[in-house]
């Protein structure tokens, strides 16, 4: 992977409950912006990237952009590991030489259109029942009929495990699942563009958030939204010249869990063990240790996958996330994440490292001088710096 | 009311539980259990109906209080389990009602509802003691 490899522009439209507006129009916002924050004209770039499940094609932007030659454009497929996915695509080809400006984009309208946390209501049949098919882990035959409707209830199955497996009493996982929502909703209150600006909750407020699938509350599940979000990727010749401070990506490793996109809670544990050792083999190349990072995203599908991620990922033992928590000693989703900002399936954690390690951020960490990523569930981590790999 | 919409495939699965019975997926090839969602052994081998002894543990359980869909908001609460057969497969079910002193680990056995005239759906619930 390329060591020089940085994102200098990142770029974000409105987020909102109800865009009123299509997704190519968001990703081309988000897009835009990005391209100016990079202080590069749209003709600079030759690449394009996004999550394989995203509507707006790459041949759209480039067009509406006028964008005459794209050198590659790539699709992930790794599901929610995807922001990690296209970071490191992006690094590569630039190492590779495949292109020199690459914007990586998501853009969805995840509460106007298709709303992930509720169960589409499929047709009824002539007695009014209705009908679960094919093998969907959730509304799917062997599902649906058990009103297993929405990833909510798999990570509520998840929850009941960790607190049984652990020896976890149902009130400490319920104040360290308030610590994480309230903590974020915090944060989200000095966002401008986080949906929860105006919606502080502190533990009362969170106690009273109706319970939704046991031990999770409402206030557990990120949020279901409409936005885009956008950065620009480039190499040391752009870098160099950059408006921004760059922000390289310095390395990234994923591991695929394929369950995560087809039976999502069949696994042989839960919550399952993934990239169990990933990160310290990261971190171990670079001779830096868990206590170097100053700010972590982690894609906070539910405020649990928090404390799983820290698990997996080796921020403390199995188990003690729960009361690691209280004081984590590091800043995690400064912006809200997808509990309070977006869910933008981790590319806004991107671009909130980006603000961070810029010295940017509207919660900034001091000397914010290493962020980390992970994203679909410890499936992908990745490191960033302002400061030039060495 | 959510009713299963099985496949020509999964179809065996479904008139099997109307009977009383639960089916998993066996690999003659290599003496395998599957969940009844797979057709084929990572082996390749084409999988075969075997009857489940229809009993386990449970893996996990959540009780839903919140109608994710209209379907749905007709039945809260419910109480989803995952169980472990004692022959490898983990099948979901759900019971009616807040079963929130289910335990992980505890001996689990199946029973048969019948919801229409022509679907039953396999329940597993906590074993007698
Ligand atoms: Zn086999």
């Amino acid at each position: 992977m390329s060591q020089t490899a940085a994102i200098i522009g990142v770029g974000e439209s409105d987020y909102s409950w109800a865009s009123g507006k299509t997704e190519i129009d968001m990703a081309l916002n988000a897009i835009r912006l990005a391209i100016a924050d990079a202080g590069l004209a749209a003709s600079d770039i030759d690449g394009l990237m996004r999550f394989s499940f995203d509507n707006v094609a790459q041949s759209s932007v480039a067009e509406a952009l006028g964008i005459t030659e794209v050198r590659l454009a790539l699709d992930s497929a790794s599901g929610a590991s995807s922001a990690v996915t296209l970071l490191a695509a992006a690094a590569s080809a630039i190492a590779l030489g495949q292109a020199e400006a690459i914007v990586c984009y998501r853009s969805f309208n995840g509460r106007s259109m298709l709303r992930l946390g509720h169960m589409p209501i499929p047709p009824r049949n002539e007695e009014g029942n209705v009908l679960a098919e094919g093998a969907s882990p959730f509304g799917g035959e062997f599902t649906g009929p058990y009103g297993m409707a929405a990833p909510s209830c798999a990570f509520g199955l998840w929850a009941q495990a960790y607190m049984q497996r652990h020896g976890i009493a149902e009130d400490k996982m319920i104040r360290a699942l308030g610590t994480i929502v309230t903590r974020q909703r915090d944060y989200a209150t000095r966002n401008p563009n986080a949906l929860m600006r105006d919606k502080p909750m502190d533990l009362d407020g969170y106690l009273k958030s109706p319970m939704l699938a046991t031990p999770l509350r409402k206030a557990d599940l990120c949020l279901e939204s409409d936005g885009a979000c956008a950065f620009v990727v480039v190499g040391k010749k752009y870098a160099q010249r950059a408006k921004t401070r760059p922000v390289y990506i310095w390395d990234a490793d994923q591991c695929l869990s394929p369950n995560y996109s087809n039976f999502f809670f069949d696994f042989a544990e839960l919550p399952p063990r993934i990239g169990i050792g990933m990160m310290d083999r990261l971190l171990c190349r670079h001779k830096i240790r868990h206590d170097d990072i100053n700010v972590l995203g982690i894609y906070d599908a539910s405020s649990s996958s928090v404390l799983y991620d820290l698990e997996n990922l080796g921020f403390c033992g199995f188990g003690e996330a729960v009361e690691r928590i209280a004081d984590p000693g590091i800043a995690i989703n400064t912006s809200g994440g997808l509990l309070a900002e977006v869910y933008l399936q981790g590319m806004n954690l991107v671009i909130e490292l980006v603000r961070q390690l810029r010295g940017q951020a509207f919660n900034q960490v001091k000397n914010a001088r290493f962020g980390a990523l992970s994203v679909g569930g410890a499936q992908a981590v990745a490191l960033l710096s302002h400061e030039v790999c060495s | 009311m959510i009713i299963p919409s099985p496949s020509a495939d999964t179809k065996p699965y479904w008139q099997a539980a109307a009977q009383g019975a639960l089916m998993l997926r066996f690999c003659e090839a290599c003496a395998t259990w599957h969940h009844p969602r797979h057709a084929h052994c990572i082996c390749g081998a084409p999988l075969t109906w075997r009857q489940s002894g229809g009993k386990g543990a449970l893996v996990s359980f959540t009780v839903v209080h919140y109608g994710l869909n209209p379907a749905l908001a007709e039945q809260v609460p419910y109480t989803i389990t995952l169980t472990r057969c004692d022959e490898g497969p983990q099948i979901l079910t759900a019971m009616p009602g807040d079963h929130k002193t289910l335990r992980c680990g505890m001996a689990m056995t199946v029973s048969f509802d019948r919801v229409t005239p022509t679907v039953t759906l396999p329940r597993f619930q906590p074993a007698p003691a």
